[in-house]
């Protein structure tokens, strides 16, 4: 656990993340760690049966607001991670057409010179690879914001009663300790969850940025030889032509 | 500069494969002959250029989705890195509601 923990800091910095401004005692790992244990004890401590209705009510609500607020940041990196893909995807495809329209004619020319030429296909390799790390991504943030919303509070209302929401909550204590055990497991598994999942989130984002470095080489290795070809179209105007 | 030899440098070029065959073929008749015609000179020429402008676009647009895929990764790993800095903040805030429900359960 320790060693995944450290080697997901690592691929942190390794990717220049940025580090969360408030400085809360939750900032570093290691602080979120402890105080996802301290809650996870402090949650195993309680005792339902022990507690007044007000104090059921009160947790009630406040185990209702912290899903919904779980629900929200997982709907937001849900949304950005889409918003981010498509927007990647969309100027991938604008620099496609403003490549097909610049090669309009280019064929034709090679064709006169007696060279069937087709568009060059170096990058048309690529884009499957780029389009396959953007829907891998967006894949990615759907899941989290599923996994979000399975974990919704008192969603399933069994009781099939007509009884006040408010009314439901505190007395439905089989269903408050069954979500309460619930988020222990969840913050149980959470440093092995968050691991992976940072992993994932990672290796997707190095893969974009792994194609992304390939395609600047290519171009560079493209522009290189522009460069390198400009001596021999200067041979050739000079060469002496027959009268 | 013997056409043999601008033959020779020719194919040193970094020229697509189907460009150096065509103007190996010119170069060839050219050297059969004994000289390169103005005709011949204006195909190499353009030939060059064509590829040259070739290369331009491809290398333009890797270019291009080269930084589309850089502003993605980019993107998100902020979103991630301030997704997680959002749940951490939600469990401390969580842990202090539970503090001051159940006190008892956060002091034993």
């Amino acid at each position: 656990m320790e060693n995944t923990s450290r080697a997901t800091v690592q691929k942190k910095e390794d990717f220049n993340i940025p580090t969360p401004a408030n400085d809360t005692v939750f900032q570093t790992p290691e602080h979120r760690r402890a105080g996802r244990d301290q809650l996870e004890v402090v949650l195993g401590r309680l005792h339902l049966e022990a507690m007044s209705p007000e104090q059921r009510r009160a947790l009630a609500g406040h185990l209702e607001q912290f899903e919904k607020k779980k629900e929200g940041a997982a709907a937001r990196v849900e949304s950005t991670i889409a918003v981010a893909a498509d927007k990647a995807d969309t100027r991938i495809n604008d620099a496609d057409m403003l490549k097909a329209a610049r090669e309009q004619g280019l064929g034709a020319r090679f064709l006169r010179l007696g060279i069937r030429w087709n568009a060059r296909t170096e990058r048309k390799r690529n884009a499957a690879t780029m389009r396959e790390v953007l829907a891998l991504q967006k894949e990615y943030g759907r899941k989290i914001a599923e996994s979000a919303r399975q974990h919704a509070v008192f969603e399933d209302d069994t009781t099939g009663a007509e009884r006040g929401r408010e009314e439901r909550l505190t007395n439905n204590i089989a269903e408050m300790e069954r979500k309460l055990a619930e988020l222990r497991a969840q913050l149980m598994d959470s440093q092995r969850e968050r691991a992976e999942r940072e992993n994932t989130a990672l290796d997707q984002s190095r893969q974009a940025k792994q194609e992304a470095t390939n395609l600047n080489i290519a171009a560079r290795a493209k522009r290189t030889a522009i460069e390198q070809n400009s001596p021999y179209a200067n041979m050739l105007r000079q060469l002496q032509v027959a009268a | 500069m013997t056409l043999e030899q601008v033959k020779g440098f020719i194919s040193m070029g970094a020229f697509s494969p189907e460009v150096l065959d065509k103007m190996n073929g010119i170069m060839d008749v050219a050297i059969a002959r004994g000289s390169i015609t103005a005709e011949e000179q204006a195909q190499l020429l353009e030939l060059v250029d064509l590829e040259n402008e070739a290369a331009t676009i491809e290398a333009d647009a890797m270019d291009d989705a080269a930084a589309a895929l850089e502003e993605f990764a980019k993107e998100t790993d902020a979103a991630l890195a301030q997704y997680e800095a959002d749940m951490a903040e939600m469990e401390k805030e969580f842990l202090a509601e539970l503090e001051k429900v159940a006190p008892e359960a956060a002091a034993e």
